[in-house]
């Protein structure tokens, strides 16, 4: 669904003057709430030889955009009865010069079986890293730009339809929950028809006062059929073969994530991993460590993060253009490893509303290209300035 | 470097709140059974990490609208700031786990505590008379 971008900022703008603070509207009062977030970002490369492009094809160039990191999310609660409720959370993201594109990133029913049990039947964001689920809640977070190379690996992948479990552990002096999630997704991207099914994860979160760990699991059984995938694979897939190139497999994901959290400091760490045999699809090792003080309304922070490939070893079994096909593929995969140094400010303007900004400085190694389009001439250093709202 | 100092001394003290000089209290109905909760507790509850206590009563839990009082409340028993309480009710509102507590005026939160004794809302002490104190910081 296509709208159009000035008049949902309009509306959206004018509700919030309407707004006195972070609470959420009752439409219906205990009944009907809505919600809304967002973030306007301006962001800029020094460099004019590459380009960083998001999965709406919107990019960040030595000219500055606010087309990359702009964002409108809307939400309605509706509380059916003390144990159900019905949630439906949309996000508007710029994809052409004056339009936005509308998509429904939860969508589903919840019940509290019990004060230690709840469960939701419908479309979620799947919760594979640590800030997954508010990934797009730019006011929830500490930076101007989530560390690229592990929320970079996310995709337009990332929500899936089935059951999420979360239950309460009758644990004493610390908060333990186990979730388990079932899900299933269905694509078409470019004649090309994608499914992970199903996918199962288990995530178990232990809080104890100032800090929370998450620890993840997830298997992702994925398929990709359609245009020249799959006479590619057939290409590829020869007994001489050192590698595996099915575009049938199984994904595993694995995340741990940490975080801390008190008056005067802000800790936060992220370790992820996804592993697969199928040389066709990538594996990823990459993490991210931040480091932030609070000064009253203020947050600076510094972050490093890093990713690299795993599955990197030349194809040495395939001959002719079998061989340049495979060794193509895996030098484009290693040559996209890149790491980022990151200083930072939040300021807390006024209820609800942040005001960020942000340096980062990416290193890529001399003829990768890293998350650009194409091999930088040196580092490339980024600026990035945004208002987050939440409602 | 010193007129640098004192600008950015000047805007800290510009956005920071005041803090809160009256000792608060949490408080039940006089006709709760909830005598007592922990800081460990409270802090679950506004958080929404729990929605009940030790003894598995499912509670209802209360903010005051008043913000120099709500911002010692939430450096007392969650030892956050409240800029960091609405980043982090935020990411519960928008990911499906949980609301946050309805903002009630000193008198309608003392009226909804009296009326039911499966809530608590914290006060300043001296408006405490007659509910039951089941935590004091």
């Amino acid at each position: 669904m296509t709208t159009h971008g000035r008049f949902l900022i309009g509306w959206v703008f004018l509700m919030l003057l309407q707004s006195s603070g972070a609470q959420a509207w009752e439409l219906i009062e205990d009944r009907l709430f809505f919600n809304t977030y967002g973030t306007l970002g301006l962001a800029v490369l020094d460099h004019d030889d590459v380009v960083l492009a998001n999965i709406q094809n919107q990019t960040i160039d030595d000219q500055p955009s606010a087309s990359f990191d702009s964002r409108v999310g809307l939400q309605l609660d509706y509380r059916v009865a003390d144990e159900w409720s019905i949630t439906w959370q949309g996000l508007a993201t710029k994809d052409g010069p004056s339009s936005y594109t509308l998509e429904t990133k939860w969508a589903y029913l919840s019940y509290d079986a019990t004060p230690w049990l709840n469960l939701r039947l419908g479309r979620f964001i799947t919760p594979l890293y640590q800030i997954s689920e508010q990934r797009y809640v730019g006011y929830s977070q500490p930076w101007a730009r989530p560390p690229l190379e592990v929320y970079g690996n996310e995709n337009q992948f990332d929500v899936s339809d089935g059951l999420w479990a979360k239950l309460i552990l009758p644990t004493t002096r610390v908060t333990s929950v186990i979730e388990v999630f079932v899900t299933r997704l269905e694509d078409e991207v470019a004649d090309i028809d994608v499914e992970l099914s199903p996918i199962v994860g288990v995530a178990f979160s232990v809080s104890y006062q100032h800090l929370d760990v998450r620890l993840m699991s997830a298997r992702l059984p994925i398929s990709l059929h359609g245009g020249t995938l799959d006479s590619l694979a057939n290409l590829l897939q020869q007994p001489t073969a050192d590698h595996r190139y099915d575009l049938d497999d199984t994904l595993w994901y694995y995340d741990l994530g940490l975080q801390y959290s008190d008056l005067k400091w802000l800790g936060m760490v992220e370790y992820i991993q996804n592993r697969v045999d199928s040389y066709y699809y990538p594996e990823i090792e990459a993490y991210s460590v931040t480091a932030g003080r609070y000064a009253g309304a203020f947050l600076v922070y510094a972050v490093y993060s890093r990713r690299v490939s795993l599955n990197n070893n030349a194809e040495n079994g395939l001959t002719g253009g079998a061989s340049v096909v495979a060794n193509g593929l895996i030098a484009d995969r290693n040559s996209r490893d890149q790491s980022t140094i990151g200083l930072g400010a939040r300021w807390d303007a006024m209820a609800g509303v942040a005001i960020k900004g942000q340096w980062d400085h990416i290193q890529v190694k001399p003829g990768d290209r890293g998350g650009f389009d194409q091999a930088p001439h040196g580092h490339v250093n980024m600026f990035t300035v945004s208002v987050d709202w939440a409602f | 470097m010193k007129t640098a100092y004192a600008l950015l001394s000047l805007l800290l003290l510009a956005t920071s709140v005041p803090a809160f000089a009256e000792q608060l209290v949490v408080v039940a109905g006089p006709d709760s059974d909830i005598s007592r909760l922990s800081i460990e507790e409270l802090s679950d509850l506004y958080l929404g990490k729990r929605s009940t206590d030790h003894e598995g009563r499912q509670l209802t839990v209360y903010d005051l609208d008043d913000l120099a009082v709500r911002s010692d409340f939430c450096r007392s028993a969650l030892s956050m700031s409240l800029l960091q309480l609405r980043a982090y009710r935020a990411k519960q509102v928008f990911t499906g786990r949980g609301r946050p507590p309805r903002q009630l005026a000193v008198e309608e939160l003392i009226e909804r505590v009296k009326n039911n004794p499966q809530a608590i809302g914290y006060l300043p002490r001296d408006r405490a008379g007659g509910l039951t104190i089941v935590h004091s910081f």
